[in-house]
């Protein structure tokens, strides 16, 4: 049942909320290109990557500049088979987390499409909140590694909704462990101690990836979400500071 | 020849197709271990292991058994390494280099001759009371696989009087068993040498490393908890 509801999301994703979003905040990051030549990271698929098609189609990127994630051999061989570059076979929260220097010469991109429900997700306890701790270390690493040239960048969050409660708490004192200076730390006092439906999720996922672009001296350009049955899509757009 | 083997390998997916998306699900395994060791390091030569894997599935499928058997050796053998690497990085980097200075002190492999460090793991197990039981399960299974490498009369691509690959049920449902152990073993030696990553797996992946162990294996890894 998810693998047929992996098939029809993603291309409705792409189509209606994925495309016109990065497509609108591609222009606050090469204004004056009409090939964007965005530099992309995106976790997908084997048996449905439209969304690097559509992206090419849409002169948004090319093949050089996309790398897709898997963290399964058998479809990275697949999606390898297709000339992608593919990036190394883990699951991206640990890797991004814990092993980062494995990839961080990739880094920064241009658009980050996490898309995490793209990866097989299981519904553990604790698994969104490793995601979010994840979309933090990325944005790090992106600051870390962040050049001149980069004005912003967008990222996608997609996530499986599932009835397992988000504890908010916890999230906040992991996220306040990666220390910035001058960062006072997200008050977990200004948040519920965890959060269990849809709306409640958005909200909170909202305001917590809004919380770490700025630790990290980014404004937030534009931030929008959709829900469609079981899943919960962001897409961020933010801005470099100074 | 082409198309020869495009024969054998949809003959084959039609008549073993269970036993194949079987196989596969248990490969899967090696993406846990993949993902444990990306700090590591070792983690490329887990997908060393995964090739091996794949590369025995397609010419098992093809009809070329004992290629196929000559992979799930390799297979064995990276396994070996990565286990014995991991507790030895300053042998790992060597080797990294093309070194192969286990060969001057007349050992034909890094771990040394035999399967003695491996039992040595083992032994460090509470509760185990030494019995050579991980070391009898590699050498048997090693020797069965170098008997394709080694091309003894019983384990000829040719065997019988077609030259040319041809699926064969029985050699077929041979590999196929085969395979499993060899599945079970490197995951059982990659539990054994890598306890503290395994400890450390989600449930969903160790429960699906614990699924590709067989029975008589999970005894040797006692009292490691599956």
């Amino acid at each position: 049942m998810l693998k047929r509801q992996a098939e029809d999301y993603k291309s409705q994703l792409t189509e209606k909320f994925w495309l016109p979003k990065v497509q609108k905040y591609a222009k606050l990051l090469r204004p004056r290109l009409r090939d964007k030549h965005l530099k992309i990271l995106t976790l997908t698929s084997d048996d449905n990557y439209c969304e690097t098609l559509r992206f090419i189609e849409h002169r948004l990127t090319s093949k050089d500049e996309i790398f897709l994630w898997t963290y399964d051999h058998h479809k990275r061989m697949r999606l390898e088979a297709e000339r992608f570059q593919v990036l190394p076979t883990a699951k991206y929260e640990d890797t991004i987390i814990n092993s980062s220097q494995v990839i961080s010469s990739h880094f920064p991109f241009e658009i980050l499409n996490l898309d995490f429900f793209a990866q097989d997700p299981t519904t553990e306890e604790g698994r969104v909140e490793l995601e979010i701790e994840s979309v933090e270390a990325t944005v790090r690493l992106q600051k870390m590694k962040q050049t001149e040239s980069l004005k912003g960048f967008v990222t996608i969050y997609t996530t499986l909704f599932d009835g397992n409660a988000v504890d908010v708490g916890k999230l906040a004192n992991r996220l306040n462990s990666y220390h910035v200076d001058g960062w006072a730390g997200i008050d977990g006092s200004a948040y519920p101690g965890s959060v269990k439906t849809m709306k409640e999720k958005v909200n909170v996922i909202e305001r917590l990836l809004a919380d770490i672009s700025k630790k990290y001296g980014y404004e937030v350009a534009g931030c929008n979400h959709v829900t469609p049955t079981e899943i919960i899509s962001i897409v961020m757009a933010v801005r470099k500071l100074g | 020849m082409g198309n020869h083997q495009t024969e054998n390998l949809n003959q084959s997916l039609v008549a073993f197709g269970s036993d194949v998306d079987q196989i596969i699900r248990s490969s899967e395994s090696l993406n846990c271990w993949s993902n444990a060791l990306q700090a590591h390091g070792l983690a490329s030569l887990v997908s060393e292991i995964f090739i091996d894997i794949y590369a025995s599935i397609h010419f098992s499928l093809c009809g070329l058994y004992k290629y196929a058997d000559m992979a799930l050796r390799s297979a064995l053998e990276n396994t070996l390494n990565v286990a014995y690497f991991h507790g030895h990085p300053v042998e790992y980097s060597w080797w990294q280099k093309g070194s192969e200075w286990y060969l001057t002190n007349k050992q034909p492999h890094p771990w040394g001759d035999g399967y003695n460090y491996f039992q040595l793991l083992a032994s460090e197990l509470p509760g185990n009371r030494g019995e050579n039981t991980i070391e009898k399960e590699l050498s048997a299974e090693y020797r069965a696989l170098s008997k394709s490498i080694h091309s003894t009369s019983l384990k000829l691509q040719t065997k019988g009087l077609k030259l040319a690959p041809t699926v064969d049920i029985a050699r077929f449902k041979q590999w196929s068993e085969r395979m499993n152990r060899v599945l079970s073993l490197i995951n059982s030696v990659l539990v054994l040498a890598l306890q503290d990553k395994f400890g450390k797996m989600t449930k969903p992946d160790t429960k699906l490393i614990s699924e590709v162990i067989l029975d008589e294996h999970k005894r040797l890894l006692q009292p490691i908890k599956m």
